[in-house]
């Protein structure tokens, strides 16, 4: 008999679907920095050979700059508002008794079912109504409606992980609202302040739908990927392009997901004085 | 404010949680360097008059006084008081140090002074060599002192104290009693004390006031809470209590003649009581009863057998039924003598005795 429990043991069958499982979720993807380095026009196989060409134009490309500067701009604007606003919301449903706050939590995730579409679509017609026409201030605010209800989630949850009576005995020791929320409140939840920042980040980065209805003249980078699309030569930087952007939000998430669990009282070195 | 000798009082105070009245017109009065317990089952609303005073929830009715002062307008943060909170409420981002130093930020002392005063405070709680320690390193009974090392560096008026025992296992609970009791009377602050536990009240407590349903029951010193409940209540909250429901049938001189159930006919002093309802419960303590083999010669003596008898180790519960009823009379006795113990475990027909002053009459509670 072989060593181990029960729940240890080795079992053949099911090993071998949980490598189709993860092939057939992430096989995909891999084609894209697969052909990010083949030294060819055409992205099909077979593979011609070893190049970092494709890489090096992208590096050279203006408008992929603006494009990247652009997404960079409204994800960390898009990102830094909604946690804000998600701080605000977590600290109001978990510390204030308040009538009705099951449904208007309801209410604020409400925008993780409406098809992207639809928001696009129903935002095209508010922007142009209410005269602040497309622009990146336009997609900005579209992205937060999208990942406000992720930092609420998030910090929601750190939030409920600590004693309430830790800030009561706070302001019971002489500190106001805005110094308990400073000394205690805000070092408690900051790895979910983080982790959430950088979730909002990646949702705003990725976006394609809304920001190619809300953009204008000026792409995020998703919506200029697309845009190269029609010119064949040009596909290849581009795969290149998004074969970063895939490395650069895996760390990104990993090291969110990582701040968040790690999520101990630790690290901080406040010397309360 | 009118009258100038309590240090703390609460007046006629209630707190409504929508339509569920927690505290119900609680009227108390605290005198200065006072150990004073609120005691009563959980649920019973003493929490939620702690956090009153602490200024954590504000009174629907009523207003509390702190040295003179309103309370209902200042916040917990000027408060005069300070709380050690049940789950103690350690920082825990913080180490011991900055835990205890909280508090004093706001004080803007001198680097030095912040030092002494936390070293001191350190050393009230015995803890002089742990001010670097992490507070996630502490155990229970350490976390507690941290708490309390951390309310008193504030010299507060008052201690606010929830529960603070509740979590510590017996011998260091039962030494924490003492100390804290010590500590309470070398500074002279005052000490509210928030326990379910009323071994814990006896013990430390100057006054203790009874709650229950969000009422004052009774509000007593210990020995009186014991010897001379107000009601049946606080008599079953404290203790162990025998209760005869009986009859007022005539009355002589401030001494009523009772008819009791199982007991027969008493004399008692009616104090309080004389002229109310002629329906009454007699209360004995069974530590207040005698039981043996002859009638020994006390006040009262009924016959009964033993039917169940426990073993505590210094003493011994002897629960006797007297002819006719199926209520026990349970009598507590020592065991300082094996011969008679011996004897009494045997379903021996036996007496139960006790004198005049073993009797406390009790109003009959509406049911």
């Amino acid at each position: 008999m072989s060593s181990g429990s029960y729940m240890s043991r080795r079992n053949t069958p099911l090993f071998i679907y949980a490598i189709l499982c993860l092939a057939f979720l992430y096989v995909p993807v891999m084609f894209l920095p697969l052909f990010s380095f083949n030294d060819s026009q055409y992205i099909a196989f077979p593979i011609k050979g070893f190049t970092l060409r494709w890489y090096e134009e992208m590096w050279h490309s203006g408008p992929m700059h603006q494009a990247l500067w652009n997404s960079i701009k409204v994800a960390a604007v898009s990102a830094c508002l909604s946690t804000l606003l998600g701080i605000f919301a977590a600290k109001a449903f978990t510390r204030f008794r308040m009538p009705g706050s099951k449904p208007v939590i309801g209410i604020i995730m409400l925008p993780l079912v409406i098809p992207e579409i639809i928001l696009g679509t129903s935002l095209l017609i508010l922007v142009n109504n209410i005269g602040l026409g497309l622009s990146l201030i336009s997609v900005t605010m579209g992205h937060m409606l999208l990942s406000v209800p992720f930092a609420v989630a998030v910090l929601i949850s750190r939030f409920e992980g600590f004693d309430k009576s830790i800030e009561e005995a706070s302001a019971d020791l002489g500190e106001n609202a805005w110094g308990t929320f400073r000394r205690i409140t805000l070092p408690l939840v900051f790895p979910g302040v983080l982790s959430s920042f950088l979730l909002c980040f990646v949702i705003s980065f990725d976006e394609f739908i809304i920001a190619f209805f809300l953009a204008g003249s000026e792409p995020t980078l998703p919506v200029f990927m697309y845009s190269q699309m029609r010119f064949p030569q040009r596909l290849p930087g581009v795969l290149a392009m998004g074969a970063a952007i895939l490395m650069v939000s895996f760390i990104v998430i990993s090291f969110a997901e990582w701040v968040r669990r790690r999520g101990s009282y630790g690290g901080q070195a406040d010397t309360g004085l | 404010m009118t009258d100038t000798s309590a240090f703390i009082r609460i007046d006629r105070v209630s707190k409504d949680f929508g339509h569920f009245r927690a505290v119900d017109r609680v009227a108390v009065d605290i005198a200065r360097g006072e150990f004073f317990s609120l005691l009563g089952a959980s649920g019973c609303g003493k929490t939620t008059l702690l956090r009153m005073l602490a200024g954590f929830e504000a009174p629907s009715e009523g207003e509390i006084y702190i040295d003179g002062q309103a309370m209902s307008q200042v916040p917990p943060h000027h408060r005069p008081t300070n709380m050690v909170f049940q789950s103690y409420a350690i920082f825990p981002h913080l180490d011991v140090r900055s835990n205890v130093a909280y508090g004093l930020r706001k004080e803007k002392l001198p680097r030095q002074e912040v030092d002494q005063r936390v070293h001191d405070a350190l050393a009230m709680v015995k803890l002089e060599s742990y001010e670097g320690r992490k507070s996630t390193e502490l155990s229970g009974g350490q976390r507690q002192r941290v708490a309390l090392a951390r309310a008193l560096i504030k010299r507060p008026k008052v201690l606010l104290l929830d529960e603070p025992l509740g979590a510590l296992d017996k011998k260091l609970r039962d030494a924490m009693q003492l100390e804290l009791r010590a500590l309470q009377q070398s500074l002279g602050i005052t000490f509210v004390f928030v326990t379910h536990d009323q071994e814990e009240a006896l013990t430390m407590s100057d006054r203790i006031a009874v709650m229950s349903g969000g009422v004052v029951r009774q509000i007593a010193t210990p020995r009186e809470l014991y010897e001379r409940p107000a009601n049946v209540e606080v008599a079953n909250f404290i203790g162990q209590m025998n209760f005869f429901p009986g009859e007022i049938s005539g009355e002589d001189g401030g001494t009523a003649v009772i008819q009791a159930e199982r007991i027969g006919q008493v004399r008692c002093r009616l104090g309080e009581l004389a002229g109310g309802g002629r329906s009454i419960v007699v209360a004995m303590r069974p530590e207040k009863l005698h039981v043996s083999a002859e009638n020994s010669g006390r006040d009262y003596a009924v016959e009964g057998e033993i039917r169940n008898a426990a073993y505590l180790g210094d003493r011994s519960h002897y629960y006797v039924h007297v002819a006719g009823s199926d209520t026990p009379i349970a009598v507590s006795a020592q065991n300082a003598d094996n011969a008679l113990s011996d004897r009494l475990q045997s379903q021996a027909k036996v007496w139960v005795t006790w004198s005049e002053e073993a009797m406390v009459v009790l109003p009959k509670e509406d049911a």
